[in-house]
């Protein structure tokens, strides 16, 4: 049987321990992928997946990602809700991969 | 155009949801893999497909659709024909191919909707 | 939908939604049985009878956003359109389990799809969460138990997206391993040449 190995583990721990301690920081900015049936079927997948990844390559350290059921709002699936301190939310609409990159961009 | 126009000039058969005869129909979409029409179906369109189960109803629902057409000479399920009464989605039947009746829908001007 | 893999994680976050904090998911391709199984199983606040009876009806739905619920009436269509099958049974206070299976070379199965950008979105997404994922391809296993990563890793969180996106690729790199002949990324149609 296949497992991931503590060599596996301990390699994931040394390539990320420098990028983890950069971006240790108070957690200002809250993201949510809303990953009801509607929002999957119109591509919430990828849409989550190209956030990590770019995060992942990034310093910020005040972003935090969730996922949640469906908003309600399923004629404009994927959607996205921002949370940042001191701002009213923001509910991005119709995202998709490129959509969510140029968010983050932005932010 | 409303669906009851459409029925009209076609001469489509009506299998349900009779009373909603006279919603107005905003572009077209084609598909039978559910999910993508879930996600991509115009809202209001009119929905060609071949599947014939209930859950198809669910779907134009959720898209709040005008009229869902069954080609290729299928029939909807009885559980279908109950759920599109109940929610008074009309389900037409036409019996020649999608391609076919997609191009006539095109030429008499359902074309794009109006909205994303 | 499109991936089998959407499937599973339109239940898995049902799970979770349920109050889960523990989900499993399996993958079974019994390629030489010609038959694929999916489970996935929470530790979730389960369901009643009655409420089991209706949850493949695509008008019914624990939400109060809208009047339709359709993640489980799509798998259960899928996996019929496959001669397959398809099983929920749940103890209120207990969990849910879900199942499906597929005939495995049938023209309309569609692929299992990205299994590791699954689980990617599944860890990065629900923090709270712990996962524990098999996936076998003719009785080779691979599995994934987050509860056990998470003490040998330490006090590293799962969360952080650079531990999610290396997890991923060393997960990737076992379940590439486990055949040579795995070809999930293919359409339906090679199937037929699949031997």
């Amino acid at each position: 049987m296949a497992k991931l190995t503590i060599d596996d583990l301990k390699k994931i721990k040394e390539k990320t321990a420098r990028s983890m301690a950069v971006r240790e920081g108070e957690a200002n900015v809250k993201i949510t992928v809303h990953m009801g049936t509607c929002g999957i079927a119109a591509g919430a997948r990828d849409v989550m997946g190209a956030l990590l990844e770019e995060l992942s390559q990034s310093d910020r350290g005040d972003i935090r990602v969730f996922n949640s059921g469906c908003l309600g709002m399923c004629s404009s699936e994927p959607n996205v809700t921002v949370e940042s301190v001191d701002q009213e939310p923001i509910v991005y609409q119709h995202m998709d991969p490129h959509k969510m990159r140029q968010v983050l961009k932005n932010m | 155009m409303t669906v009851s126009d459409l029925i009209d000039q076609l001469k489509l058969e009506v299998a349900a949801g009779v009373s909603g005869l006279d919603r107005e129909i905003n572009g077209g979409y084609c598909g039978d893999l559910l999910s993508d029409v879930m996600g991509n179906a115009p809202m209001g369109c009119i929905w060609l497909t071949i599947q014939g189960h209930q859950n198809i109803v669910a779907v134009a629902h959720l898209r709040d659709m005008a009229a869902i057409v069954l080609a290729a000479g299928r029939a909807p399920d009885k559980a279908c024909v109950q759920k599109a009464d109940a929610k008074s989605i009309p389900v037409l039947l036409w019996p020649g191919p999608c391609f076919e009746l997609a191009g006539r829908l095109t030429s008499m001007g359902i074309a794009e909707s109006k909205d994303p | 939908m499109l991936e089998i893999t959407l499937h599973i994680l339109d239940v898995a976050e049902n799970g979770i939604t349920a109050g889960a904090d523990l989900i499993f998911i399996k993958v079974d391709e019994a390629r030489r049985d010609n038959f694929l199984e999916i489970t996935i199983a929470d530790n979730g606040r389960g369901m009643d009878a009655k409420t089991l009876k209706k949850v493949t009806d695509p008008f019914f739905t624990s939400r109060v956003t809208r009047t339709v619920g359709l993640g489980l009436s799509l798998l259960k269509e899928a996996a019929k359109k496959c001669q397959g099958e398809f099983s929920i049974t749940s103890t209120p206070g207990k969990g849910t389990r879900v199942w499906a299976s597929f005939v495995f070379d049938h023209i309309d199965r569609a692929p299992v799809g990205d299994m590791v950008g699954t689980i990617m979105v599944l860890l990065g997404g629900n923090p709270a969460v712990d996962f524990v994922y098999e996936h076998i391809v003719d009785g080779e296993k691979f599995e994934l138990d987050t509860r056990k990563i998470k003490t040998t890793l330490g006090d590293t969180s799962l969360t952080d997206p650079a531990v999610i996106h290396h997890l991923s690729q060393t997960i990737a790199e076992h379940l590439n391993g486990l055949t040579q002949k795995r070809s999930d990324a293919q359409t339906n149609g090679d199937q037929i040449w699949q031997s």
